[in-house]
């Protein structure tokens, strides 16, 4: 087998080969790139809305959680197929890129939504409460 | 584009799809004992090992936690016959998603073992327990109650996880998926149904596990 194996290596290690897997790489890492900015982004406006307390927004909060509920539950792959799916059959003519950056997208703000929402529930209440004390003072101060 | 979703023909397949969440869950749960065995001993390497046991450990973790499992796998499914060791789909997904799974563990483990407190150590010294009443009364409930909830996250993630079986054909719930898709090619029907299971079977186990949490272990767990 190491023989085969040493013998096939040159070939494999071929200019072309690394160049297929070094796009291939770039691609990956634009995926990840672009769906954690935007799935941060997005994230981060879910965990506002969740913080609110307005009863006007009340809808507005269930389908926030509704929604990072049911991604963060569904497999990477069911989620792509689902994406790729819909895609395909409303007619919208999108890249395969797209596709999974979509997926991405989706998966990622679920789960930065609930991430970027424990690091709110972290601030102590006392320091809620400072920052509420002081803020109206400074805001007529200025 | 007219596409009228037709749920008729994919319904009778419901129970299929059904079984293959509970051999989702089987794989997510055998994988889930294997990983907490090599998270339990690399945990104690990582606390009480030596320089060399730790450095493995580290090594270990590093290799595993940054490389996709789904390449993992790959690897132990069609790589591993060229050097001679025949492993079935299932079984090469279940050691990858143990071995995986034995990559993330150790670091929960370590976290929950060492909260416990030296005082609360010295307090149980004071009050006269003997080192196997420590054990008992002060560093099991304490790890347990704090190690808890992460773990039961890890296996949820976990049940996830197991959708990448599918690509070597083992009959899981998104496996059973695809084939169903082939036969009928309702695919946003089957899609979605498969995605509803997930997130039912998931909760389902999320609930669970909060409850034993809590009325075993006194954890903080909350469902949503």
């Amino acid at each position: 087998m190491w023989q085969r194996f040493a013998a096939e290596l040159p070939e494999f290690f071929g200019y072309y080969n690394l160049i297929f897997l070094a796009k291939a790489a770039l691609t990956t890492i634009a995926l990840s790139a672009i769906g954690a900015l935007t799935g941060s982004v997005v994230g981060f406006a879910a965990a506002v809305v969740r913080m609110t307390r307005a009863p006007l927004l009340a809808p507005l909060r269930w389908l926030t959680v509704l929604l990072t509920e049911i991604f963060r539950r569904i497999p990477f792959l069911v989620t792509l197929m689902l994406v790729f799916f819909v895609f395909q059959l409303s007619g919208f003519d999108l890249s395969m890129f797209t596709v999974a950056l979509v997926a991405v997208f989706l998966i990622a703000s679920s789960y930065l939504a609930e991430i970027i929402r424990a690091g709110f529930d972290s601030v102590h209440r006392n320091q809620w409460d400072a920052a509420a004390a002081r803020l109206p003072r400074r805001a007529f101060s200025e | 584009m007219s596409y009228t979703l037709q749920f008729g023909q994919v319904w009778p397949y419901l129970p299929t799809l059904a079984a293959g969440a509970l051999i989702s869950l089987e794989i997510a749960f055998l994988a889930f004992c294997g990983g907490l065995l090599i998270g339990t001993a690399g945990a104690a390497a990582l606390s009480f090992g030596g320089a060399a046991s730790r450095r493995i450990v580290r090594t270990y973790v590093v290799f595993f936690t940054n490389t996709p499992q789904l390449v993992q796998i790959y690897f132990l499914y069609f790589a591993l016959p060229d050097a001679g060791i025949l492993l079935s789909s299932f079984n090469a997904v279940l050691i990858g998603m143990t071995l995986n799974a034995g990559a993330y563990l150790p670091e929960i483990q370590r976290a929950g073992f060492e909260s416990v407190r030296r005082n609360e150590l010295e307090a149980a010294e004071v009050l006269g327990f003997s080192r196997r009443q420590q054990i008992r009364y002060v560093i099991l409930p304490h790890v347990a109650r704090v190690l808890f909830p992460p773990l039961s996250n890890q296996y949820i993630l976990m049940t996830l996880g197991t959708s990448m079986a599918a690509i070597f054909g083992v009959e899981e719930l998104t496996g059973r998926a695809f084939n169903i898709n082939a036969q009928t090619f309702r695919a946003i029907e089957v899609f979605s149904l498969t995605a509803a299971l997930y997130v039912i079977v998931t909760f389902a186990a999320t609930a669970a596990l909060a409850l034993l949490g809590r009325v075993a272990f006194r954890a903080k767990m909350r469902l949503v």
